[in-house]
């Protein structure tokens, strides 16, 4: 997978996306079938919860929905970049957290958090109709992989763990080479404002991207694991 | 003479005590994603989670070949598929696995008598970088802050990498399963990644562990 092209095609997913969530954007097919279906990603990390940090938590979140609500896209974006994939932001979204041997359960409120799969690219997970453009495709939690099936079929995907407010970060593609402080833009629950950080991190050495910054692709090296449970 | 041995009691009381204080439950587990088979149950694309729970005490250092290798040879271990959210969990045999963390190369996992590196192990990612600072620490500035990580089996941690779960040597991936399995109370297991650069996370947690089965549904 291209870092470039991934990069450039996460910003035409999240610009499809932004228009078809808010307005109904015609570019979106929506799936015939219905069935449930259960989204998980996990991964160890940083967050805070109701004011409460925990430091290496093991974290789980939950995203139930049904198949008839999944959409496909297939777009281009202004510099030329293919994206095609699907997405679901009807759903019930939850969130365990599991540190020192207490477990913390919450619920999101509704109309936060989304699952989009970025099928040409590579990329899946948990993102939400927050931050400074009002959708990040890896804020909660996305990961970097290879192509996943679908939405439908029951898998499991691992890949690099992201959880980053304007991803991707990536100077060569528009970005600010880094990920924004998510203090601005709580997701909120049933338990209060929730955060989650990327404590682990690699950064560039001029070979590709300016000295410091982040790549899209190899900036994270956390890991997490993205499950779906459908059919 | 009376007092001789009321300092070898008080001697051998304190190395007791010293003793206990180092020997603290830890509990390994690796997540990942990859295909293998577990008794008749074949299975791919699936989430596996090998559980060893040991103690710190039994956690050795060892020179394999000019290389510094953490072991822990003396455990309880569990491996676990995830198949559409259900779990099922088998017990290894006693001494089929260990826990090996080799710092100089950068490789943590499990080993066996297949292989120091089988069934599964990682590399690259944390547990690349930690090994990139410990030989070369101006590398330190290309990373965020990973000091709070740990490079031995004795302190809670995290690390994450790319899994080699072969039990011969790769081609392009993996070619063939193992001659010899790993022995469970469900039948014989082994795995055999797929040559997608799947990646996986392995964590050490010491001292009073998670009750996952509480958690309910994830």
């Amino acid at each position: 997978m291209s870092r470039h092209k991934t990069a450039g095609l996460t910003v035409a997913l999240r610009s499809i996306l932004v228009a078809g969530v808010l307005f109904g954007n015609s570019g979106i097919t929506t799936d015939a079938s219905a069935s449930p279906v259960t989204y998980t990603i996990f991964a160890v990390t940083d967050v805070s919860l109701g004011g409460h940090f925990y430091h290496n938590a093991q974290v789980y979140f939950k995203f139930s929905g049904d198949t008839s609500d999944i959409q496909s896209f297939n777009v281009t974006s202004p510099d030329g970049g293919q994206a095609s994939g699907s997405e679901i932001t009807k759903g019930e979204a939850s969130l365990l957290i599991m540190s020192g041997g207490h477990h913390i359960k919450a619920k999101f409120l509704p109309n936060q958090i989304m699952i989009s799969l970025d099928g040409d690219n590579g990329g899946v997970g948990f993102g939400s109709l927050t931050g400074p453009n009002g959708l990040e495709p890896a804020y909660p939690l996305a990961i970097v992989t290879y192509t996943p099936n679908d939405l439908v079929t029951s898998a499991a995907y691992s890949g690099d763990a992201w959880s980053c407010i304007g991803f991707p970060p990536d100077v060569s593609d528009g970005g600010t080479g880094y990920c924004s402080d998510p203090t601005a833009f709580p997701l909120k629950t049933d338990r209060g404002d929730f955060f989650i950080y990327q404590p682990y991190l690699f950064y560039e050495d001029g070979s590709f991207e300016p000295v410091g910054t982040l790549d899209g692709y190899e900036g994270s090296i956390n890991n997490g694991i993205f499950s779906v449970l459908g059919q | 003479m009376k007092q001789l041995v009321i300092v070898r009691i008080a001697l051998a009381v304190i190395f007791i005590i010293t003793g206990i204080a180092r020997a603290d439950p830890v509990v390994y587990t690796l997540y990942a994603v990859t295909a293998g088979r577990l008794g008749s149950q074949t299975f791919s694309q699936t989430e596996v989670v090998i559980t060893f729970k040991g103690d710190t005490r039994n956690v050795a250092i060892e020179n394999e070949s000019g290389a510094v290798v953490y072991r822990n040879n003396q455990g309880e271990a569990t491996v676990t598929l995830v198949q559409k959210g259900k779990k099922s969990v088998a017990h290894i045999g006693k001494g089929q696995i260990y826990v090996r963390y080799d710092i100089t190369n950068g490789v943590v996992g499990f080993g066996s008598a297949i292989s120091p590196t089988y069934p599964i192990s990682l590399s690259s990612d944390i547990v690349g970088a930690l090994s990139d600072i410990a030989a070369h620490p101006g590398d330190a500035a290309r990373y965020s802050d990973l000091s709070g990580l740990h490079m031995n089996l004795n302190e809670t941690t995290l690390l994450t990498g790319v899994i080699s779960a072969c039990a011969v040597a790769y081609t392009y991936s993996c070619p063939t399963a193992p001659t010899t399995l790993i022995h469970t109370d469900k039948g014989d297991f082994f795995v055999q990644d797929q040559g997608n650069f799947d990646e996986g996370i392995f964590t050490v947690t010491v001292g009073k562990e998670d009750q996952e089965e509480d958690a309910g549904e994830k």
